[in-house]
């Protein structure tokens, strides 16, 4: 048996490619024994590796290749798990020395304080014993060899011998040959794998020059000078080291002393701290029925049996102890008047809802708590908590202080090659220029693509682009290899993992974003260390309700208001959290919404899947009572009844399982699971067999088992789970009334809270504007530092400035305070700041009152800079010293012309993002007057049918997947007025896609649609407007 | 100092491929092989289509150094650097 022991994956982050299926499949076939997973400093690839290796019978060794203090590599193998969890110490003791988490250096006295279980290899030629015997330094070679020796003993210290058919290598092995023989330690062969085939040598080496930020004409010493890193085959292995047996016969038998990969606890949450000698499930059980109590007041025998049965679930599976911790979570962030929503499967539970962890009474609305947990799954929950921005960090120290910061941790997250991505980084080390790459790149999709050849064909804003493709051609073909490949580690945003033990027996931390913690695995592996995760996240739309409570607070806005029924029907929800897609206003204008169960529909109806699934319009005309409903068995009324007979959540396909075919609710969620995640055609008709003979076996007929399969089955992939849709709709309902009953306030919070939602701030002005509130200008004199309600509007903040600072801030409201403003002269001799600070408050408006001619306005702040002792031309982050300029004003001896209404309007945009006072299409109004043009408004009033011309800022144009597989796409409009939604069906999109993806501004003509109480445009010609037609 | 060319010779190999006497074909000249001081393999400027070779450091029985490729694709063989 031959093993691979020096291995490297994509993991190793831009110095290895490849997959571990195909890893797995070629060592399979060869004859490989064994592999070990050595990548740089991580063993992030750990569990995808061993799980792909001991499917197809390898055995999968875990390692890392460390780079020593000094730069020098060192291979380490971990022999079980503590050689596993020494592993990890070593990994995270290299990676914390480096404040900015991105320099790894571990210790000789490191490797002495964790060396147990663990085998060293002396590594490439990055090695100290090989980099020594190559420099001809070979007393220190040996010196460093009895270091090694002394550190891991005889029978775990191996010198590597390598056969990359590189210069001196045969030398170089000889000397390492007989120093082993020297101090009777072994040898072993490798060739230090970075790939898995000879052909990916390219591919690796252009990530070399990605990595290195080299061309591929560039020298340097990390490219490899041929392809021999592949995987090769023990017989390609026995004939490069035909002169040292004893090397390939040593990998077998490292490989039989180390384990078969590294097996993990299953739960290894902290027991949680209960007060009153109580057990965990005592304790959780008072809290729960506690707050029931304050839930529900009378606590009758049904709200009973359900909370007992999900007590009796959760200490079935052992998850007392993890529900106490959220509960203290939510606890916490209750007492500390943080904002926070518990979502996901969690509302499922009426636990949860009554330990206020979520705010979804899942009894009332006939919630599955097995869609969350159950037996038969036996999965480990997970539950997800969104917090206001400003809280969240908070919440986190809370955690980090209460259970050790050795024992909580974020959990990582893989940046991975996306096709934009990668056209920039692979074509720059190809010599593309960056102005090209930029072009080019901007023209794909956001959406990952795995061949972007076939794109070219597909998209026409690619095709039509006049982009010369055949050029790219190589380029496109390493784009597509390297797609979904993971280029570095970063944080996640919101997973946290609290243990028992300490972290480093599980993972490697390092620093991640904000030097936070990070671990090695991701969300999609971390479980299967034992940790359970949660999710506490950031969302900002209740650091918006945050905000508007000291007008109106949340907790007191009444359910089923009319008034904001009424303004969700007419689909002017610009702002409205989760309902504000052009997609959900079309349909909050076509529902008639008029309760609470019709924004939890909505939220679960607009998605990939039931648009594809052609739902939404059945679940529509049923609604309003358009279209008959039918059953097709009497017991699926009960459970489709609230949604009209649409099966639309996965709770229903888990209740509909149960009533129909007699499956538990735990085994009818597995079956969920399994069709979601079902890859063979042969997997499902298993199901539907198994579904439609216990069906039949309670005596529904074959005919009827076979099409209510049928529906579930393409139900089940894309079902929203209910209990999340509740949870989000009751946020949207929240956010809407303030939109209906506090405009002002809530456009406000929305501006200070950006970037979020799906608007930009311009169209959020513009819709603040078309409810009759204005947009106030920055003004030096009354602008705070946010966004604020004024009796006249909302008037702009100074944050909002390009480049000015916290302090500059202050600093002006502190000057200000003890006597306005009289001139720009008179700021710049009593605020603080620099030069460009300045410029740009004249340029954004901010002293138009003082000196209404801009330009004049910085003529004089030039002059008196100019003139002065001296000056702090600084760049636009200091502000250190006063402007230092003459002691008066420079006089104005001759009025200048000032800029034209088109340079202010650009300047603005350049500066705050938007113009407060000005929309981009009122420069082409007139144009558009004369040539008859309508507006957003006047679509409103026109009939369907109206053949219209309409021009506006494109906003957010984006092709979803429908039923058909065509391609539609959905944009926005928007001119001085408001927005009007267009759409360009599949013809129309091939020969105007190319402009449809890239203009700022265009014109289209089309037919007017009404559906429901909403106008939108059925688009038939989409053009550019003439340049000419700007009013400057 | 090294002098580089690209000159195509003619190599006599052992049956394992290992290059034994060079022959320069225009100059009716051959030097017989007295040591492989080192031999790798090389890749070259894929992106331009350069083939991947097998390289010879070389001393002859003539106490002359040379730098010889074989290209893998054609078997052909080339002097690169002479050693002075």
């Amino acid at each position: 048996m031959f093993a691979h022991l020096h291995f490297h994956s994509p993991f190793s982050f831009l110095d290895g490619t490849g997959d571990f299926a195909e890893t797995a499949r070629i060592a399979a076939e060869s004859g490989i024994g064994a592999i070990a997973l050595t990548d740089h400093n991580t063993v992030s690839g750990a569990l995808r590796f061993q799980r792909e290796l001991k499917q197809v019978g390898v055995k999968p060794i875990i390692g890392a290749e460390v780079t020593l203090e000094g730069g020098y590599h060192l291979v380490l193998l971990a022999k079980d798990q503590i050689g596993y969890a020494n592993l990890c110490r070593l990994l995270t003791e290299g990676w914390l020395r480096s404040t900015n988490g991105r320099e790894f250096a571990l210790s000789i006295e490191s490797l002495r304080t964790f060396n147990r279980n663990l085998i060293a290899l002396s590594g490439c030629r990055k090695g100290k014993i090989p980099a020594l015997i190559l420099q001809n330094k070979f007393r220190a070679a040996r010196q460093a060899a009895e270091e090694y020796l002394a550190i891991f003993g005889r029978d775990n210290l191996f010198l590597e011998l390598q056969g990359n058919l590189l210069p001196h290598e045969a030398r170089l092995n000889k000397y390492l040959a007989d120093l082993a023989a020297l101090l009777k330690i072994g040898v072993v062969g490798t060739c230090n794998v970075h790939y898995p085939h000879k052909a990916d040598f390219p591919l690796h080496d252009l990530l070399t020059c990605v990595r290195t930020l080299t061309t591929l004409p560039d020298l340097h010493p990390e490219r490899r000078l041929n392809a021999e890193n592949h995987l090769k085959t023990p017989e390609e292995m026995s004939r490069l080291f035909r002169e040292y047996p004893r090397a390939l016969a040593n990998t077998a038998l490292i490989a039989e002393a180390c384990s078969n990969g590294i097996e993990f606890p299953r739960n290894i949450f902290p027991a949680f701290d209960t007060p009153q000698a109580e057990t965990a499930q005592e304790f959780l059980r008072r809290l729960t029925f506690t707050g029931a109590k304050e839930r529900y007041g009378q606590l009758t025998p049904e709200i009973t049996a359900r909370l007992d049965k999900e007590l009796s679930i959760i200490n079935q599976l052992g998850f007392a102890d993890y529900f106490l911790a959220v509960w203290d979570v939510a606890r916490f962030a209750r007492a500390e008047k943080i904002r926070y929503a518990g979502r996901g499967s969690a509302a499922d539970s009426a636990v949860a809802y009554c330990l206020y962890i979520t705010n979804v009474d899942a009894i009332a609305r006939g919630l599955l708590f097995e869609r969350f947990l159950s037996l038969e799954r036996g999965e480990k929950p997970d539950i997800d908590i969104d917090f206001e921005a400003e809280g969240r960090e908070k919440v986190i120290e809370y955690i980090y202080r209460k259970y050790g910061r050795d024992r909580v941790a974020t959990v990582c997250t893989f940046n991975t090659f996306g096709t934009r991505s990668a056209i920039r980084d692979l074509g720059k080390a190809m010599g593309f220029s960056l102005a090209e790459l930029d072009r080019l790149a901007k023209r794909f999709p956001w959406f990952k693509i795995n061949d972007p050849v076939e794109a070219i064909q597909q998209y026409p804003e690619l095709r039509n682009s006049g982009l010369p493709f055949h050029r790219y051609e190589q380029l496109f073909k390493f784009v597509a290899q390297v797609s979904g490949q993971p280029r570095f580690i970063g944080t996640h945003l919101g997973g946290v993992v609290i243990s028992s033990l300490p972290l480093t027996d599980l993972t490697p931390l390092q620093y991640g974003h904000q030097s936070r913690l990070i671990t090695q695995f991701d969300k999609n592996d971390i479980e299967d260390l034992g940790l359970i995760k949660f999710d506490l996240l950031s969302l900002k739309t209740l650091s918006v309700l945050r905000d508007v409570a000291q007008t109106r607070s949340p907790e007191t806005i009444p359910q089923a208001d009319r008034a904001t029924y009424e303004m969700l029907n007419s689909g002017e929800t610009v702002g409205v959290f989760q309902l504000e897609s052009p997609a959900q206003r079309s349909l909050q204008s076509r529902l008639g919404a008029e309760r609470m169960e019709d924004l939890v529909a909505s939220v679960a109806l607009i998605r990939p899947g039931p648009i594809e699934g052609n739902m939404v319009e059945p679940y529509i005309a049923r609604r309003q009572g358009r279209e008959a409903i039918s059953y097709l068995h009497p017991d699926l009324e009960r459970i489709l009844k609230k949604t009209y007979g649409v099966v639309l959540f996965q709770e229903q396909v888990i209740e509909i399982a149960t009533v129909i075919a007699g499956f538990t609710p735990g085994e009818a969620d597995q079956l969920r699971r399994v069709m979601t995640h079902a890859r063979s055609r042969a997997e499902m008709q298993n199901l539907g067999a198994l579904f439609c003979q216990k069906a039949q076996a309670r005596g529904v007929s074959p005919e009827v088992s076979e099409t209510i399969f049928s529906y579930i089955m393409g139900y089940a992939g894309y079902g929203f789970c209910e209990a999340h849709a509740a949870a989000f709709a009751d946020t949207a309902y929240k956010t809407a009334y303030l939109i209906r009953h506090h405009p002002a306030e809530y456009f406000c919070a929305l501006l200070n809270n950006q970037p979020m939602g799906f608007y930009s701030p311009e169209t959020l002005c513009v819709e603040a504007r078309r409810r009759g509130i204005s947009i106030l200008p920055l003004e030096i004199n009354e602008s705070q530092r946010d966004f604020t309600v004024t009796p006249a509007g909302i008037r702009v903040g100074l944050k909002q400035l390009k480049g000015i600072t916290d302090q500059t801030i202050q600093a002006i409201l502190t000057t200000r305070a003890n006597a306005p403003f009289t001139s720009l002269f008179d700021f710049a001799l009593r605020v603080p700041t620099n030069r460009a600070i300045t410029e740009n408050l004249v340029l954004a408006g901010a002293f138009d009152r003082l000196h209404p001619n801009r330009k004049q306005a910085l003529w004089v702040l030039n002059q008196a800079l100019k003139s002065g002792k001296a000056t702090t031309l600084a760049t636009s982050t200091t502000a250190a010293l006063p402007l230092v300029i003459q002691s008066t004003a420079p006089q104005v001896t001759s009025e200048m012309t000032d800029f034209t209404r088109w340079e202010k309007f650009n300047q603005e945009r350049g500066i705050l993002g938007f113009s407060a006072s000005r929309h981009l299409l009122e420069f082409y109004r007139e144009y558009l007057r004369i040539n008859a043009y309508a507006t957003s408004q006047d679509i409103k009033e026109l009939p369907a049918d109206t053949r219209v011309r309409i021009a506006g800022k494109v906003v957010r144009p984006h092709r979803p997947p429908t039923k058909s597989g065509r391609t539609v796409v959905f944009l926005t409009l928007e001119d001085e007025f408001g927005l009007i939604d267009a759409t360009v069906f599949e013809k129309k999109y091939q020969t105007y896609g190319h402009l449809i993806f890239t203009r700022e501004l265009l014109g289209l003509s089309g037919r007017v649609q009404k559906r429901g109480n909403a106008s939108s445009i059925m688009v038939d010609e989409v053009h550019d407007l003439p340049k000419i037609a700007l009013a400057k | 100092m090294p002098r580089r060319t690209d000159y195509p010779l003619q190599v006599t190999c052992t049956r394992h491929g290992l290059p034994v006497k060079l022959t320069w074909p225009t100059k009716r000249r051959s030097e017989k092989i007295a040591e492989i001081l080192d031999q790798w393999r090389e890749v070259g400027a894929w992106w331009d289509a350069e083939p991947e070779r097998q390289v010879y450091l070389v001393v002859t029985t003539t106490q002359k150094s040379y730098e010889v490729y074989q290209v893998l694709q054609t078997g052909s063989w080339y002097l690169t650097r002479v050693f002075d």
